[in-house]
């Protein structure tokens, strides 16, 4: 947690959370026909939000570089 | 049957094309032949790795499960994040590592790191021995397709030869560039077939909203786990999660993709796009579902997709996604083909058969490689029955167990040798015993997760309890880490502080010619 900024924590928990909702045995709550959703089986319509919350994480954690700071060392530097 | 026959035709030749093009560019070094010499762009690289990773398994036996056991293949949409995370997390570290010390291999950064010989062909053995069923898989997909998409008119076994005669041409002449040009069309193929397929077999049961409404009243029980049969319940929704998506990520052709990439930007797009490209199993859900409704009575279940196509699409329509279908196990096959050659000829040809062979000796060896393991293929898809989900998730789970080394190589200076390979032996043991041995695998969860417990457990129990004495080889990784660190993550770097100083001493790594 020391080496972990906020954002690089915040991206990860959400990331936590997501694979969750969907590999945690909390899926047996939403394994279940209703409520339909637009037509859609509750499981699958649970399955499909957190697909898309997961993606859209991924997609905010390649715009902010995955949480880290840009690099400003040159990558050959030996450590001290 | 003209016209399906032409699509066929023009499946088969334009990748021929394709491949035969890109191979201009080759070189004749075995960098350039396995790796395209660690300069793939990212639009191949995307390409390339989600054609490899969707394969049979997903445009087949995707639609059979939601066929046969109801809604568990919907964690394949958790299992390509995972696979994009890990393609992210792992393959960045193992790109990096690989291009310092000129890695081919899984054994080459394994065997490297452990310092142990018996790792390293352990390693080996296990890509080799678990790709060739998942590549068998493939072949079977793809001439199932061509058979029905041809109405009979190009049996199985000559479908079959086909599709491998073609793949040998262009693997032997370009390598990996030319699988990574094909697989553009491959994928872009794969992907409309598997959507489209979906929601036209969905529209003859009246759309989406209707399939689900009168499937509630048909059969409710596809719906919900554990599906129709009672066996695929949470689990079996776990094991295909972590089973899948780790033991296709550890496949030597997924390897050979983090090696390939130029730059290591690429890497944290990667997730999103291979999590994106995941919508498309609505296509598989639609297909799988509309088939209980209109053909609940079909005997060999991989093969739902390909008889309505037939029964309820125009002619053309059908044979241009199944000729998409085939993509999805040619993309797979080809690469797989490529891999194996690679093990063959890295792995055992140059480093116990001829240590000095010269680079292009070292490139016909992975030509005849290809030819050598193509043939073995064949043969199994002509004699071992199976389906494909059954054989393919046999064969992931023995590839799954070489994360925990990985993860040990890349992470931990305190990964001991001893602890690795016990940890392979006790894992992949477990998985031949609960899969083909007396053992069941206990609590319904699969034999690989047991396999992928066993060896956690004997991997940090033992790298605790003993020590490694070649301080050598660990501080060359310990710097390599820190250089990665340093690059792409600079917060991490006070965490080195609180270590002792290693003394880096100035070995230099031979590369891969000289080894």
């Amino acid at each position: 947690m020391k080496y972990l900024p906020p954002l690089k924590l915040a991206l990860y928990s959400g990331m936590l959370l997501g694979f969750f909702m969907l590999e945690s045995p909390i899926i047996m709550l939403a394994n279940r026909i209703e409520p339909m959703l637009m037509g859609i089986p509750f499981l699958l319509a649970w399955n499909l939000f957190w697909w898309f919350a997961l993606t859209a994480l991924f997609l905010v954690a390649y715009l902010t570089n995955w949480g880290s700071p840009s690099s400003t060392a040159n990558h050959t530097i030996k450590q001290p | 049957m003209t016209g399906s026959l032409l699509i066929i035709a023009a499946f088969m030749i334009i990748p021929l094309l394709v491949g035969v093009l890109s191979a201009r560019q080759s070189q004749e070094t075995s960098e350039d032949f396995f790796v395209q010499g660690r300069a793939m762009g990212s639009i191949a690289v995307f390409f390339t790795v989600a054609a490899t990773w969707w394969s049979a398994f997903a445009f087949l036996g995707s639609n059979a499960t939601f066929y046969t056991n109801g809604p568990v293949f919907l964690t394949a949409l958790a299992w390509n994040l995972l696979f994009g995370f890990m393609y992210y997390w792992i393959g960045k570290r193992v790109w990096f590592l690989g291009k310092r010390f000129n890695y081919l291999t899984p054994s080459d950064l394994i065997g490297d790191f452990y310092n142990s010989e018996a790792l390293r062909i352990t390693v080996a053995a296990i890509t080799l021995v678990f790709t060739v069923p998942y590549l068998q898989i493939q072949l079977t997909g793809g001439a199932y397709l061509i058979e029905v998409a041809s109405g009979g008119l190009i049996p199985f076994w000559l479908a079959a030869l086909l599709f491998y005669f073609i793949i040998i041409i262009y693997v032997w002449i370009g390598g990996i560039r030319a699988i990574a040009w094909t697989d553009v069309i491959y994928g872009a193929l794969l992907f409309f077939g598997m959507m489209y397929a979906g929601y036209y077999i969905s529209t003859q049961v009246g759309g989406p909203s209707a399939l689900f409404s009168q499937l509630q009243q048909a059969s409710p029980e596809h719906l919900t786990m554990p599906g129709p049969n009672g066996t695929m319940g949470y689990p079996m929704w776990f094991s295909l999660f972590a089973i899948t998506a780790i033991g296709a990520f550890m496949g030597p052709q997924i390897w050979l993709r983090m090696y390939s990439v130029k730059h290591g930007k690429l890497f944290n797009l990667m997730p999103f796009l291979l999590g994106l490209a995941a919508f498309a199993y609505v296509g598989s859900v639609l297909s799988g579902y509309s088939g209980v409704l209109l053909e609940p009575n079909v005997e060999n279940p991989d093969q739902i997709l390909p008889i309505m196509l037939m029964e309820y699409a125009p002619y053309l329509l059908a044979s241009l996604i199944m000729a998409a279908g085939a993509s999805a196990a040619m993309s797979t096959a080809n690469s797989q083909i490529h891999a194996v050659s690679t093990v063959v000829t890295m792995d055992i040809y140059k480093r116990y058969v001829n240590r000095d062979a010269s680079q292009a000796r070292i490139v016909y060896i992975g030509r005849l490689s290809l030819v050598g393991f193509s043939l073995v293929a064949y043969i199994m898809a002509l004699t071992v029955p199976g389906v494909l989900v059954t054989i393919g998730i046999a064969a992931l789970a023995g590839t799954a167990q070489l994360v925990i080394p990985t993860l040990g190589a890349i992470t931990w200076k305190k990964a001991h040798p001893t602890a690795a390979l016990v940890g392979l032996w006790a894992g992949v043991g477990c998985v031949l015993l609960m899969t083909f041995g007396p053992l069941s695998a206990p609590l319904g969860f699969h034999a690989g997760i047991w396999g992928l417990l066993l060896n956690i457990a004997l991997f940090v129990g033992l790298s605790h309890a003993l020590h490694r004495r070649d301080t050598a080889v660990v501080e060359r990784f310990t710097q390599a880490r820190y250089d990665y660190d340093a690059e792409y993550h600079p917060e991490r770097l006070p965490s080195y502080t609180q270590e002792p100083k290693p003394s880096y001493a100035q070995e230099t790594k031979p590369s891969i010619a000289d080894r």
